[in-house]
């Protein structure tokens, strides 16, 4: 290697340990996302709290309040007295969903009638509400099922030799409980990659710019190609460090495991990090101020990246022009990429065109940065 | 690398009607002068006068928009490349890294220009500047002076030629600057050329050669005695009770820029058809102020600028 460029990677190094701001960009928001990602931010629903406003008190009522003790996802709540009592429970959120059931409900069962039984769902929040009203639609269909067989046809066999027409048997590939950590870990790679690479890189340039030792640099016979290289190749390293951190941590905190290639996965782990790289040095050739720079980046990719790339909300549910916009993330294609390599353990031939895309970023962006920066030193 | 002959050339930098603007605003304007190798030269005039962008264009960080210019038998921009390892350019703001430590910076700033054995060099450096017991400091908890020594040093370690300083004695205590210009005088001797920019006229005074910049252009160049010889004017020093209202009465006969107040003393160049010192003395006293004593002095470089940009305005109308 160059003299000069070890000068530089070495000189980048040794400040980005002893700067707290760059210190703390670098190691301190990964470990703050993941934890957030990881345990706060979960769109797993479960604790629904379920009240019974059980106005039979018979033993098929009885049966009933009873499901709602066997499941996971429902905690049992207050048992209201009166209708009123269940709406103001439900205003008051300390219900999720109350249950009515009508006085007599347990005789008309036995006579064969059909009786109603009523819920209220509290719709304030819409992931909770639709996923009681799934779960308990389901609970109910299952019921009457049994309920049919139990009284309708008393065979000898009873409900335990109950066979529906349709012999239906679901089953979720990759991640079958639905986690959404399983889901998120891959994103979340992404975004922190993101926040570390584009942001240390642009400010540890326009640092350079702010400070006046850009100007020295500039009267050096440093070449535009060696300053680049020194600036990147430290990030690089360091990012790579914490994407393998990031996937031990998902390994074992979160049990979110790489199901493909670990060397394909690093692979295009590098082709993301060239492209954010290039990112943050073509912000650096734009601004001149640490503040602006960051100002900057949060726009024109963080906030994109968090938005935008199907990290979190699905991009086919997007109207279509913001669809075109995706399409200029390089998160979009890495996370696509990642999803299929971490969790359904595809192999190179699926990730390709991805691959291709990412090269196509961090060529244009690397070098249309090395370009500005060169003129730049040229042209004044 | 090309190779430069240790002697011969007679100057490190010629300037030839050199111009240059800022989005169409001229910082120099049609300059020539010419750097005499070895010795300090220093650019002298006010703030704004363009020193900084001649001194940036001279080390190769700006280019002139018109003109022609030659460093160490160089053109510039042309072969910028091949000379960039002689020159060293200190800017006037303090560009190291405060988060590195004095060695650290030294390395760096060697490095960079691709030397490998400097520690002898460096060594030696910080043992001239007095900095060998702060080593392992970082940059950004050494004192202002300190800091311009730590600098002006990084800016010697790759042995350069031709040094660039824009304002080095900016900020630094009087005993530092003291310092600071023996170290330059020491390496003028080693036939190395350095050519600094300085607003204080006291530091012109001590340099090899000057040249007054003002608005962009230059309007004189020589060695400081020579100057002063050659400015045909005698200076008058008068000490008076009361300076501040000596100046009404004076600049009756004299333009503003004849006229300076130095502490307790006025001092007027005196014009060749005009007023000779006893009538000055007489008017003052007819205005009601004391003339404790008066006399004329060697002229220092201060009163021959102010002169002349005086003579430069009145000829700009």
């Amino acid at each position: 290697m160059k003299l000069e460029l070890r000068a530089m990677i070495r000189k980048e190094f040794r400040q980005v340990f002893r700067d707290p701001h760059t210190l703390g960009i670098l190691l301190l928001v990964p470990m703050l996302l993941l934890v957030l990602f990881g345990y706060a931010i979960s769109m797993d629903v479960d604790n629904i709290v379920v009240g019974v406003l059980d106005n039979d008190k018979s033993p098929e009522s009885r049966r009933i309040t009873e499901l709602f003790q066997v499941l996971d996802v429902f905690s049992p709540g207050e048992s209201p007295t009166s209708p009123a009592e269940a709406e103001e429970a439900l205003v008051d959120g300390r219900l999720n969903a109350a249950l009515v059931i009508p006085s007599g409900f347990g005789r008309d069962l036995e006579a064969g009638k059909s009786p109603s039984l009523q819920l209220l769902i509290d719709g304030s929040n819409v992931l909770v509400a639709s996923t009681a009203q799934g779960y308990i639609d389901a609970m109910f269909f299952d019921l009457s099922l049994r309920l049919d067989t139990e009284w309708r046809v008393p065979t000898a066999a009873g409900a335990a030799t109950f066979t529906p027409p349709i012999d239906f048997r679901p089953r979720t590939w990759f991640n079958p409980e639905l986690r959404s950590t399983v889901f998120l870990i891959p994103g979340l790679i992404a975004f922190i990659m993101v926040i570390t690479a584009v942001l240390s890189t642009a400010l540890s340039v326009v640092r350079e710019k702010e400070k006046g030792t850009m100007e020295m640099l500039d009267a050096s016979p440093l070449s535009s190609t060696t300053l680049i290289i020194g600036k990147t190749v430290p990030f690089m390293v360091i990012s790579m460090l914490e994407t393998v951190l990031i996937l031990i941590a998902g390994r074992f905190l979160f049990g979110v495991g790489i199901m493909g290639s670990i060397s394909l996965l690093l692979g295009i782990t590098f082709l993301f990090l060239l492209s954010c790289l290039g990112i943050g040095l073509l912000i650096s050739t734009v601004v001149d101020t640490q503040q602006s720079a960051f100002l900057l980046a949060t726009i024109v990719i963080v906030l994109p990246t968090l938005i935008l790339s199907g990290f979190i909300y699905p991009i086919r549910n997007m109207p279509l022009p913001v669809q075109a916009v995706t399409f200029l993330i390089p998160a979009r294609y890495f996370i696509t990429a990642e999803r299929a390599l971490m969790i359904r353990g595809a192999g190179a031939g699926s990730i390709w065109p991805q691959s291709v895309v990412l090269l196509g970023f961090s060529i244009f962006t690397l070098g249309l940065s090395s370009l500005r920066l060169g003129r730049r030193r040229r042209k004044r | 690398m090309p190779v430069f002959k240790s002697t011969g050339a007679e100057y490190a930098a010629v300037l030839d009607s050199v111009g240059k603007s800022f989005q169409g605003t001229a910082a120099i304007k049609s300059l020539s002068l010419k750097i005499p190798t070895a010795g300090v030269f220093a650019l002298v005039g006010p703030d704004g006068a363009g020193k900084s962008t001649l001194l940036q264009m001279l080390c190769g960080l700006l280019t002139p928009d018109s003109g022609s210019l030659e460093v160490l038998g160089v053109s510039l921009p042309r072969g910028l490349a091949g000379v960039r390892p002689q020159l060293g350019y200190l800017s006037q703001h303090f560009s190291l890294y405060g988060d590195l430590s004095i060695d650290e910076n030294m390395a760096f700033a060697a490095e960079i220009y691709g030397l490998k054995n400097y520690s002898d060099k460096r060594d030696e450096l910080l043992e001239m500047t007095g900095l060998t017991p702060f080593r392992k400091r970082l940059a950004d908890k050494l004192s202002g002076g300190m800091k311009q020594k730590l600098a002006l040093a990084c800016t010697l370690v790759h042995n350069p030629r031709l040094i660039l300083l824009d304002e080095p004695t900016n900020g630094v205590d009087p005993v530092s600057r003291r310092e600071f210009w023996k170290l330059l005088r020491g390496l003028g001797e080693q036939n190395i050329t350095l050519v600094m920019s300085t607003p204080y006229m006291d530091e012109a005074e001590r340099a090899d050669s000057v040249a007054f910049i003002h608005e962009g252009k230059l309007l004189l160049t020589g060695s400081p005695g020579a100057i002063r010889r050659s400015w045909d004017r005698k200076i008058l020093e008068i000490f008076c009770a009361r300076n501040r209202a000596a100046m009404p009465v004076l600049s009756r006969f004299y333009p503003k820029g004849e006229l300076q107040i130095f502490g307790d003393r006025v001092h007027l160049a005196m014009l060749q058809d005009g007023p000779e010192e006893d009538e000055v003395v007489r008017c003052l006293e007819d205005a009601g102020i004391r003339v404790k004593s008066s006399g004329p002095v060697r002229p220092r470089l201060e009163n021959v600028f102010l002169s002349m940009i005086q003579k430069e305005a009145a000829v700009n109308g």
